[in-house]
C-alpha cells in the first residue's frame, strides 16, 4: 500500500511537473541534470560583463514550487544598473524529486 | 498499472506474492520509462498539466502549489534595472481551471499607460496556482 501511494506520488508528479521552458534547452539529463544556456539569444554587440547577479526558484517532488527568478530581482541582488544579456541554469536531481531554475544576469 | 498491484497483494500466498513482486518491478521500470518520456518532454512534449498559460520562459510549475516568478523579456540590450527604471505596474488575469471566461487586459501597453511609464525597460511575470485549478497570472512591467 505505502509503496503503491509513493509510485502514484511519483506518476503524478512526473507527468503533472512538466518541465520548465526557455528559448534555448539543451538536452536535459534524466536522472540527473545540471545545464546552464542563454536565456538572451540576441547577442550582436553585446558587452561582455563579470559582474552579475541572480535569482531563482525551487520545485520539491513536482508538488510544491516557489521562487523569484525575475529579472528585477537578479539585478538587484547583483547590484545592476544595466543589464548586457542573462543564461540561466537548470538543475534536477533524481527525475523531478528537485528542480531547481536559476536566471543569471550580467551588467554594470 | 497501480489498481491491478493491490488485490494481488492482499491475498498472502507464496506464488501470489512474486507475482505482485514482479507487478512491482514491472511497475517501477514503467515508471522509469514514463518519466523518461516525461523529460524528454524538455525538448518539446509537454505533459503539463494545471497552467493554461505559455511564457517564453517558465521555471517547473509544481503540481499542488506553485508561485514563482520568472522574466517575461529575454531581449538585453544594455537595458536599465533598479534605480535606473524605477518605475514600475503589474496587471493580474485570474483563471478557474479550464477557464470558460475570461476578459482581462494585462498587455504592457495598459500596464505602462496605467502606471505613468513612458518607456519600458523589461518585464516579469508572476504566476500561482493551487492544483492548477485556481489561479492568479500577472505581469510587472518595468521603466521610466
Amino acid at each position: 500500500m505505502k509503496r503503491n501511494f509513493i509510485a502514484l506520488l511519483l506518476l503524478v508528479a512526473v507527468v503533472s511537473a512538466g518541465c520548465y521552458t526557455a528559448p534555448v534547452m539543451p538536452p536535459p539529463g534524466i536522472a540527473f541534470g545540471d545545464i546552464q544556456a542563454p536565456l538572451d539569444t540576441n547577442v550582436d554587440r553585446t558587452v561582455v560583463s563579470s559582474r552579475s547577479g541572480e535569482a531563482s526558484t525551487s520545485t520539491f517532488l513536482g508538488m510544491v514550487s516557489m521562487g523569484d527568478a525575475s529579472i528585477e530581482t537578479a539585478a538587484r541582488n547583483g547590484g545592476l544598473k544595466v543589464v548586457h544579456h542573462a543564461d540561466y541554469q537548470y538543475k534536477n536531481i533524481f527525475f523531478f524529486f528537485y528542480q531547481k531554475f536559476t536566471v543569471r544576469v550580467y551588467g554594470e | 498499472m497501480i489498481a491491478m498491484m493491490t488485490p494481488i497483494t492482499r491475498r498472502g500466498g507464496s506464488g501470489d506474492r512474486r507475482a505482485a513482486r514482479a507487478f512491482v518491478r514491472f511497475g517501477f521500470v514503467a515508471l522509469i520509462a514514463l518519466a523518461s518520456v516525461a523529460t524528454s518532454g524538455c525538448g518539446g512534449l509537454h505533459l503539463s498539466i494545471g497552467a493554461p498559460f505559455s511564457t517564453p520562459v517558465s521555471p517547473p510549475q509544481g503540481f499542488l502549489y506553485s508561485n514563482t516568478r520568472a522574466p517575461m523579456t529575454v531581449d538585453f540590450d544594455n537595458t536599465p534595472v533598479g534605480a535606473a527604471a524605477p518605475r514600475s505596474g503589474s496587471a493580474s488575469s485570474f483563471y478557474l481551471y479550464e477557464p470558460f471566461f475570461t476578459r482581462d487586459d494585462i498587455s504592457v501597453a495598459s500596464v505602462a499607460r496605467r502606471s505613468g511609464i513612458e518607456t519600458v525597460s523589461y518585464a516579469d511575470y508572476e504566476t500561482f496556482s493551487v492544483l492548477g485549478v485556481f489561479g492568479k497570472f500577472t505581469i510587472h512591467v518595468h521603466g521610466r
